[in-house]
């Protein structure tokens, strides 16, 4: 029918359920700016899922996605390897991050969320930024892209929760040691993680006043601002994620709403994974 | 085989067949079955080929339909197809979705009075089927003129616009956000009424013609109309984007879980095919009580899908009477049919959830008809102290749609008007030289046939334009 395939151009895991891939998407490439996201669809009967654009090439034509691999979508795209192709890839979509000079720029991401953080931490240092970046998980196999965040920030801090690697503690701790830290103080705090990590980044510097940008990750249709799916709330205000975001002002958003949101298909979800599950089983046989 | 008129009007109206109520609102399958042969050709003959053509001017793209039917009832389905097909290159989408009521069907002499009027959208649609398997298009294309037009859209007015201007020879492509071709007909409107493999054909065709599509492409995103002017060498441009911005109440609960826009309960059902979950992977929330407010087309065709996808109660809220709804009069008798509850001069006033965040009930006012506003309806009027509860665990609201701004907030040279319609001279150029625009984006969300209607003139005008205004380099 003429479709266009998207062929993934190389592929390889960074943790047992977290994988990276470069993808041929020379459209998306060629506009595409940091805080931006794709949306792609893996085939004919696929559901069509978010993802940052961790790194992009114009010149050369792909971009790079970091993914986790948690339910039907996620798995059957992390079993792809170099070579395989996916149907649709949309983008680049969102709004880019408003890159500043803040002097002391905090990136923090917890699990994927350093895959949104990565490109930022790399804009807000070439913008001139003296970049801290704090990259947490649960233990030290869900610590992602430390050594790439190294080549691209001044500081960078691993933490985990059982202190398997580096900082004993989670990702807040290290932000309110920075913070406290007056010899070099915060001018601005970007954060990407799971909702209640956000939550935890922006009540720690709400009170300072500290500009605290988040990148939200409700669920998405579209992507194009026409389905109202993908809604939040922001300051009281009702905001479409998809075009008005991801990012907003974290001490506005309404992440309790956010949280619960998400949870709305958990049982299609379930069922959806159980049923790949049993298939599997049953093909192995 | 000629008739006299007396004979002529001594014949009833056939009835289109469809499939029975209580087994089509279980599944997907379209609703109206199609004229068979033989009572097309009855059909056709209770026309009078009136020469006043009234008929004609109530048909947007002025369809000549006396002609048709004579063509039709002489059983020449070839010609009928030639005569339909020059004036409307997709009968068999407005065959089935026009509001031919208030168009063709309105004016037809045979209406008047006591009259039923010769079902023309329905002898449309038959024609189109027919040649759909029949009909040979001899699309002769002319040598390639060398101008580079781009589409923005793929709903009717970009699909019409780059037919035409294939036929004049121009090099099209048309840029679409989704992954799939056709606007509102893909994503909104469902299957039960117009099939995806009729627009699937529709779009074949373009390709047959040496029509590029690029899906997935943004414009204001992956491109912006600058840059599809300044850097990607094009040199007239189209918008068909569409009024694809959902439109909410903005009453309390309306984040609850199971609240939806009637575009994303419609997109995740018809484009993403959610009502084949888990054979398909979006999923969709179904509700044993659902609720859907509004009285349009968008408002019927969400509450009959939700009686399709299981639903035990499927209620249509709306705030005016039943002779105010503007939905397609035969989407609202199919509706009822379908045993869709209709709840009229009723107004909700807030959404209200249970203690996990899920919607649990729709809290309604009750109205009554007061003075005739603006547009001659005679206004709701709330009822004090008349508030009663829904029960509800998906609510979908279906209250017609807005500007969707991505486009146009990256292209400041465009100039809108104050809803966020893009602005546009007598010719369809919008203020920025060079770029085009019609449907929905200029009129604010109207008909499948008005968009046609839009792209067929404004492709014309478009010719004109590269002709005089663009030279290309020797
Ligand atoms: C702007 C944005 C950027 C994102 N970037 C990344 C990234 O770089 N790497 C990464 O691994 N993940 C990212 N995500 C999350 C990713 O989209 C979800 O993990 C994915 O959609 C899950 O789909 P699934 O079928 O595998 O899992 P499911 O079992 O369907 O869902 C698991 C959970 O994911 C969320 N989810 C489900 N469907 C969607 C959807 N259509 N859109 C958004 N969330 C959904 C829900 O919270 C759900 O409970 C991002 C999300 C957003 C909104
Ligand atoms: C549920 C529903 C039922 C309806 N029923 C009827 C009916 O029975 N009869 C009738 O006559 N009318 C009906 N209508 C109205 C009719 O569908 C619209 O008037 C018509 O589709 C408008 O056509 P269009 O080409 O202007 O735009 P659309 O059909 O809206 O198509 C616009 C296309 O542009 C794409 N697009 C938007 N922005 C961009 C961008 N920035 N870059 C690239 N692509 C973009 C969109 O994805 C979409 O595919 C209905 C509408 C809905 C929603
Ligand atoms: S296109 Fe619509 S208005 Fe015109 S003849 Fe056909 S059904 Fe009637
Ligand atoms: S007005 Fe009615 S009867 Fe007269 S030509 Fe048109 S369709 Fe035929
Ligand atoms: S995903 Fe549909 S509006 Fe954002």
């Amino acid at each position: 029918m003429g479709h266009r395939m998207f062929k993934i151009l190389d592929a390889k895991q960074l943790a047992s359920d977290v994988k990276w891939f470069r993808i041929d998407a020379p459209l998306v490439a060629k506009h595409r700016q940091p805080g931006q996201f794709i949306i792609l669809r893996l085939s004919e009967t696929g559901e069509r899922i978010p993802l940052t654009i961790a790194h992009s090439d114009n010149q050369q034509g792909f971009i790079e996605i970091i993914v986790k691999a948690i339910g039907k979508t996620t798995i059957e795209l992390c079993k792809k390897e170099k070579g395989d192709s996916i149907s649709d890839v949309m983008g680049p979509l969102g709004e880019p991050t408003e890159i500043e000079k803040v002097g002391h720029a905090v990136v923090v991401g917890g699990g994927v969320g350093t895959a949104v953080i990565y490109p930022l931490a790399r804009a807000l240092r070439e913008a001139g930024n003296y970049v801290s970046a704090i990259t947490g998980g649960r233990t030290k196999e869900l610590v992602v892209l430390e050594d790439d965040l190294k080549a691209v920030s001044d500081a960078v801090y691993a933490t985990t929760d059982d202190g398997s690697h580096g900082f004993k503690g989670t990702v807040a701790d290290k932000l309110r040691e920075l913070l406290a830290d007056k010899e070099r103080p915060v001018g601005a705090v970007y954060c990407a993680g799971p909702v209640p990590m956000m939550r935890a980044i922006a009540d720690l510097t709400r009170e300072s006043g500290i500009k605290t940008i988040v990148s939200l990750n409700p669920i998405m249709v579209d992507g194009t601002g026409m389905c109202g799916g993908c809604r939040v709330s922001v300051g009281g205000k009702t905001k479409f994620a998809c075009v008005d975001g991801p990012e907003f002002d974290g001490h506005e958003v309404d992440f309790d709403e956010l949280w619960d949101r998400l949870s709305a298909y958990r049982d299609q979800e379930k069922a959806a994974v159980d049923r790949m599950q049993h298939e599997c089983k049953c093909a192995a046989k | 085989m000629s008739m006299t008129a007396k004979e002529r009007m001594a014949i009833d109206r056939q009835h289109m067949p469809e499939r029975e109520a209580g087994v089509r609102n279980c599944d997907f399958n379209e609703v109206n079955i199609g004229f068979p042969e033989q009572l097309a050709l009855i059909e056709a003959s209770r026309c009078l080929q009136c020469k006043a053509g009234k008929c004609i001017e109530g048909c947007p793209v002025g369809i000549n339909i006396p002609e048709f039917m004579k063509y039709v009832e002489a059983g020449d389905f070839n010609k009928a197809a030639e005569v339909l097909l020059s004036a409307n290159a997709l009968p068999g989408i407005t065959g089935r979705v026009c509001p031919q009521e208030e168009q063709c069907e309105q004016v037809c002499i045979r209406g008047k009075g006591k009259g039923v009027p010769v079902a023309v959208g329905h002898l449309e649609r038959f024609i189109a089927d027919w040649a759909r398997e029949n009909y040979d298009v001899k699309q002769i294309i002319p040598p390639p003129t060398g101008y580079k037009v781009g589409i923005v859209g793929s709903g009717p007015a970009g699909l019409t616009a780059a037919g035409e201007l294939a036929k004049m020879g121009h090099d099209v492509t048309i840029f679409e956000a989704l992954h799939k071709p056709g606007g509102v007909l893909v994503y909104g409107i469902p299957e039960f009424r117009l099939p995806n493999k009729i627009i699937e054909s529709e779009v074949d065709r373009l390709r047959e013609m040496g029509v590029k599509i690029i899906c997935n492409a943004v414009i204001g995103r992956t491109f912006t109309v600058g840059d599809l002017m300044d850097e990607e060498g094009f040199h007239a441009l189209f918008l068909g984007i569409g009024a694809g911005l959902p439109v909410f109440m903005n009453i309390p609960g309306e984040n609850l879980k199971g609240v939806y826009s009637a575009n994303e309960y419609l997109t995740r059902v018809n484009l993403m095919g959610a009502y084949q979950f888990p054979e398909c992977d979006t999923p969709v929330i179904k509700g044993k009580n659902v609720a859907v407010i509004g009285g349009g087309n968008v408002a019927m065709d969400a509450v009959r899908t939700s009686k399709r996808l299981g639903a035990k109660a499927s209620n249509l809220i709306y705030r005016r009477s039943r002779a105010e709804m503007p939905a397609r009069k035969e989407e609202v008798k199919h509706a009822e049919e379908e045993g869709i509850v209709f709840n009229l001069l009723c107004n909700p006033k807030r959404i209200l959830g249970n203690d996990k965040g899920w919607v649990k009930g729709l809290e309604c006012l009750r109205m009554e008809l007061g003075e005739p506003d603006a547009s001659g309806r005679r206004r709701p009027v709330p009822i004090e102290g008349s508030e009663f509860v829904v029960e509800a665990d998906v609510v979908i609201e279906a209250l017609g749609a807005g500007a969707n701004p991505l486009l146009t907030s990256t292209t400041p040279d465009i100039k809108l008007n104050k809803w966020g319609y893009i602005e546009i001279d007598e010719t369809g150029m919008t203020t920025k030289p060079g770029v085009f625009a019609g449907g929905d984006i200029t009129r604010g969300a109207a008909t499948v046939i008005l968009a046609m209607g839009d792209g067929k003139s404004v492709a014309a005008a478009m010719n004109r334009y590269l002709k005089e205004k663009v030279t290309l380099p020797a």
